[in-house]
């Protein structure tokens, strides 16, 4: 899923992770410090060994970062992306529709759904490279006071990949059928 | 494909037309067409077995393999 919001007019949300060195603070006086190397440098009144064994890696911040109206660049890619996704979206739908289609017309063999499988795999994988790019692109763009990395995509590539196979694995079965389909209709 | 269909020459000789054919042995005119035409993959026992008895001949007359 993807982690830009776009709200109200003109707002633009982004998810990010903040880069370390950071301090992290509780609403007490304890606090977290984490180095440059992504370590936990220093416990600030939390007691070591008790409470400090809950961090023994370093807590990860992540934080909606609502971009700024002067911030051009970020916006531009923000919107971008989520035109580009909304673009895909509707590809994969419309697939999806047809496929559906073809099958409640007692027809799920038509040739032309091996072709929308694939169509459906491509577009699972583009949408996940345009979060990637997207997530590079904003983390050199944004323009905030503290150091981030843009986090976009909230699934890694590994799930992807088999959703993609998953999709070209189920258009080889509708080839089978297709041809099987062929055969049966060229028989007298 | 190597396998011949002689359906027209036995049309011809029995004075008979395929729409005649195809209400005798109960197959759509398509897929005699298509069967007449030698653009048939396969042709089913059941639908050799009606042409064959509907045209009075044998399977052999109905088709022929070439090299």
């Amino acid at each position: 899923m993807c982690a830009v919001v776009l709200s109200g007019r003109g707002s633009v949300t982004i998810s990010s992770v903040l880069d370390a060195p950071y301090t992290v603070g509780f609403e007490d006086d304890r606090s977290i410090t984490v180095g440059a190397a992504g370590s936990v440098t220093a416990y600030t009144n939390l007691e070591i060994g008790e409470e400090s064994r809950y961090f023994d890696a370093a807590p990860t911040v992540t934080a909606p970062i609502l971009l700024d109206r002067e911030d051009t660049d970020s916006r531009i890619v923000g919107v971008l992306g989520v035109l580009s996704l909304l673009a895909l979206a509707w590809v994969a739908l419309l697939q999806l529709r047809r496929i559906v289609r073809s099958a409640r017309d007692g027809d799920p063999f038509d040739p032309r759904n091996v072709a929308r499988f694939r169509w459906l795999a491509a577009t699972v994988l583009v949408a996940r490279l345009v979060l990637e790019a997207g997530e590079r692109i904003l983390t050199r763009t944004l323009d905030v006071d503290i150091p981030v990395e843009a986090s976009l995509a909230q699934t890694g590539w590994l799930p992807v990949f088999g959703a993609a196979l998953g999709l070209l694995a189920l258009s080889e079965i509708f080839r089978a059928g297709s041809e099987l389909r062929a055969f049966e209709q060229e028989t007298v | 494909m190597p396998i011949e269909v002689h359906l027209d020459k036995l049309l011809t000789d029995r004075e008979m037309t395929l729409t005649e054919l195809s209400s005798q042995v109960g197959i759509t005119l398509a897929n005699l067409s298509i069967l007449k035409t030698g653009k048939a993959r396969a042709i089913r026992f059941s639908t050799l077995e009606a042409i064959c008895e509907a045209l009075d001949c044998q399977p052999a007359d109905l088709l022929t393999y070439r090299r």
